[in-house]
C-alpha cells in the first residue's frame, strides 16, 4: 500500500495534551501537516497562544483550548469544546506530564541527597503522581466517553523509558508515576478493544525539550545524557513525528496495549 | 511533514528473508509500492519467482535471491553480490521463520504427547534452530559489513509473542529460538549503535500466514482482546516506520503487534 493510505489521517480529529511544546506540539504539528483537524490542550496560556498561532501556519483546522490536565472540570470543558466543533474524537495524545528532576545521583555520577528517597517530601512525591499518572486517568476519563460511543479510536499515552528501567540520575516519583502510567495504558487497553478504541504508549527516552524546567537546556546535562546513550546523542522532539503518526492513523490497525519504546537504545545499557 | 517523506524508502536498497510469502511478503510488498529496491531471498525458488512476478506487475523494483540461511558462506556471497550491482544496502528484515509442530496442549486444552519436551525430536529442534536462530544470525553476520560500510542502516527481526510470553499450544523450539531472537536483537543495538545501525524486532502476534496452524486460528481469535487474528497486512506500517529514516532513533525496541494478546483475555 502506498504510505499516503496507510497514514492517513486526513479529516480525523486529534486533541493533544501537552500540546504547545516538546514531543506534544511535535505530534500536533504532524497530525496538522497530514489533514486532521488539532486541538492543543495546554495549561500554560502564552505557549499555548504562540503555538497555535504556529500551528495555524500548516492547517486551518486548529483550536487551542486551556486546560489542567490534573482537574477533571476543565478537561471535560475542553474536550466539550472540541466536539462542538469538530463533532468527533478519532486521536488523542495524553502527553501531558511534569518533569522528574534529579535523581539520587547527580550528574557527575555522584550521590544527590535529595533525591535520595528518605528527603522526598510527601508534596513533591503526590505532585509527581498527581501530574504524570492521574492527569493520564483524568485524560482517560474525558475522551473515553466519545470513542466508546463512536466505537473508534486511537489513543497514545507519553510513558518514558523510565517506566521500563530504572534510571539514575531520574527522580524516583517520576519513575514510579510512569511505571503506572504503563500498566495503566495496558488495563484501558484490554478494557477498550472491544470496542475497537487502541490504546498505546510511547516510551521516549532522551529528548531535547523543556520538560523539567528546562534542565535539558542545560548543555552540560545534554552531554551527559548522550554520553550515555548508545547512540551517542539526544533526539529531537522531531523524532517523534513517525512513530506518533504510525501510532495514530490505521497503520497501527493491530497494536494495542503496546510500549513503544524510541530511546537510542538507553534501555540497553552502555557500551563503547 | 507529510506521511510520504517521513517515512520514505525510494530507492532504498533492501533485503527481506522469507519474503515469499505472509509477513516477509507483506515486508517486500509495503517496501516496493513505495519504491524501494527490493530482494526477496527466499529458499523456495518457485514461491520467490511467483512474488517477484506479483510486486513486478504493481510496479516494484523487485529480485529474488535463492538462499540456504544456514549457509554462511553463501549468505555472505550473496550480499557482496547485492551491494554490488545496488550500490549499496541498507536495509535488512531479517524475518525468515518456521514452525515448530504442536506445542504441550492441543486446540482442546487437553496434553498432546507430540509437544511434550521429551518427545520433541531433535532433528525438529535443530532446524527450527537453524532457520529461526541461527538463520537471523547468520543473515545480520553477512550483512553488517555492508551496512557498516554505507554509514548506518536498519535491521528489522520478526520475532513473536512467543519470545516474551509462553504459548502452550506453540511448540517450544519455536518459543526458544524466538526468546532467543529477541535478546539478540538488544545486545546487537547495543553493539551496532556507534555505526549508525538500528536494531529492531517487530514482535507480531497471531496473523494469518502460512506458518499459521489452522486449526489455531479460531482459538488465538477468541483469545484476542480485539477477537480477531491480523492481516499480513496491517505489518506493512512499522515495517515502513522501521525501515524508514524515521525510526533512526528507535533500536533495541520490540515493536509489538499483537491485537492486545500480550495484555490477556477480556470478554
Amino acid at each position: 500500500m502506498k504510505i499516503a493510505e496507510l497514514f492517513c489521517v486526513d479529516g480525523q480529529v486529534a486533541l493533544i495534551t501537552g500540546g504547545a511544546s516538546g514531543i506534544g506540539y511535535a505530534c500536533a504539528e504532524v497530525l496538522a501537516d497530514n489533514g486532521a483537524k488539532v486541538c492543543i490542550l495546554d495549561r500554560d496560556a502564552a505557549k499555548l497562544n504562540e503555538a497555535r498561532q504556529r500551528l495555524a501556519v500548516r492547517s486551518p483546522d486548529v483550536m487551542a483550548e486551556q486546560a489542567d490536565v490534573t482537574d477533571r472540570a476543565s478537561m471535560r470543558k475542553a474536550v466539550a469544546h472540541v466536539i462542538d466543533r469538530f463533532k468527533r474524537l478519532d486521536i488523542a495524545f495524553i502527553n501531558a506530564g511534569i518533569g522528574g528532576g534529579p535523581g539520587f545521583l547527580d550528574m557527575t555520577g555522584k550521590r544527590n541527597p535529595a533525591g535520595a528517597v528518605e528527603n522526598l517530601e510527601d508534596k513533591f512525591w503526590y505532585g509527581h503522581i498527581t501530574g504524570n499518572l492521574t492527569s493520564v486517568f483524568v485524560s482517560l476519563k474525558s475522551v473515553v466517553p466519545i470513542m466508546r460511543a463512536q466505537q473508534s479510536g486511537s489513543i497514545i499515552v507519553t510513558t518514558s523509558v523510565a517506566a521500563l528501567k530504572t534510571e539514575n540520575f531520574v527522580c524516583t516519583a517520576y519513575l514510579a508515576a510512569k511505571a503506572g502510567t504503563a500498566h495503566l495504558v495496558r488495563q484501558v487497553a484490554l478494557e477498550l478493544a472491544r470496542y475497537n478504541v487502541r490504546v498505546n504508549a510511547m516510551a521516549p527516552g532522551s529528548f531535547l525539550t523543556g520538560i523539567g524546567g528546562g534542565r535539558m537546556a542545560d548543555p552540560e546535562v545534554q552531554k551527559r545524557f548522550a554520553a550515555a546513550n548508545p547512540l551517542g546523542r539526544m533526539a529531537t522532539p522531531d523524532e517523534i513525528k513517525g512513530l506518533a503518526l504510525f501510532l495514530a492513523s490505521p497503520a497501527s490497525s493491530y497494536v494495542t496495549g503496546a510500549q513503544l519504546s524510541i530511546d537510542g537504545g538507553g534501555s540497553l545499557g552502555q557500551a563503547d | 511533514m507529510k506521511a510520504e517523506e517521513l517515512y520514505r524508502v525510494a530507492d532504498k536498497v533492501v533485503v527481506v528473508t522469507g519474503g515469499a510469502n505472509g509477513l516477509g511478503f507483506a515486508m517486500a510488498r509495503a517496501m516496493s509500492d513505495n519504491d524501494a529496491d527490493v530482494v526477496i531471498v527466499d529458499r523456495d525458488r518457485s514461491h520467490a519467482e511467483q512474488a517477484v512476478a506479483e510486486l513486478s506487475a504493481r510496479g516494484g523494483k523487485v529480485r529474488a535471491e535463492i538462499a540456504d540461511l544456514a549457509d554462511g558462506d553463501s549468505l555472505r556471497g550473496m550480499f557482496a553480490r547485492i551491494s554490488e550491482r545496488e550500490g549499496g544496502l541498507d536495509v535488512v528484515f531479517a524475518n525468515a521463520g518456521i514452525t515448530a509442530g504442536p506445542g504441550f496442549l492441543a486446540t482442546s486444552g487437553d496434553r498432546d504427547p507430540k509437544g511434550a519436551i521429551e518427545n520433541v525430536p531433535d532433528e525438529l529442534w535443530e532446524q527450527v534452530l537453524a532457520v529461526n536462530l541461527h538463520g537471523v544470525f547468520k543473515t545480520i553476520q553477512a550483512a553488517v559489513p555492508h551496512l557498516k560500510q554505507r554509514g548506518g542502516g536498519s535491521i528489522i527481526v520478526t520475532t513473536s509473542t512467543a519470545a516474551t510470553k509462553t504459548s502452550p499450544m506453540v511448540g517450544t523450539p519455536y518459543l526458544a529460538t524466538k526468546g532467543a531472537a529477541a535478546h539478540l536483537v538488544r545486545q546487537l543495538a547495543l553493539e551496532l549503535a556507534r555505526y549508525n545501525i538500528t536494531v529492531n524486532a517487530i514482535q507480531p502476534g497471531p496473523f494469518q500466514t502460512r506458518i499459521s496452524f489452522p486449526e489455531l486460528v479460531p482459538v488465538f481469535a477468541a483469545g484476542s482482546p480485539m477477537h480477531r487474528i491480523g492481516r499480513p497486512e496491517e505489518i506493512e506500517g512499522v515495517a515502513l516506520f522501521l525501515a524508514s529514516n524515521s525510526s533512526r532513533f528507535v533500536t533495541g525496541a520490540q515493536y509489538t503487534l499483537d491485537g492486545g494478546q500480550l495484555l490477556g483475555r477480556a470478554d
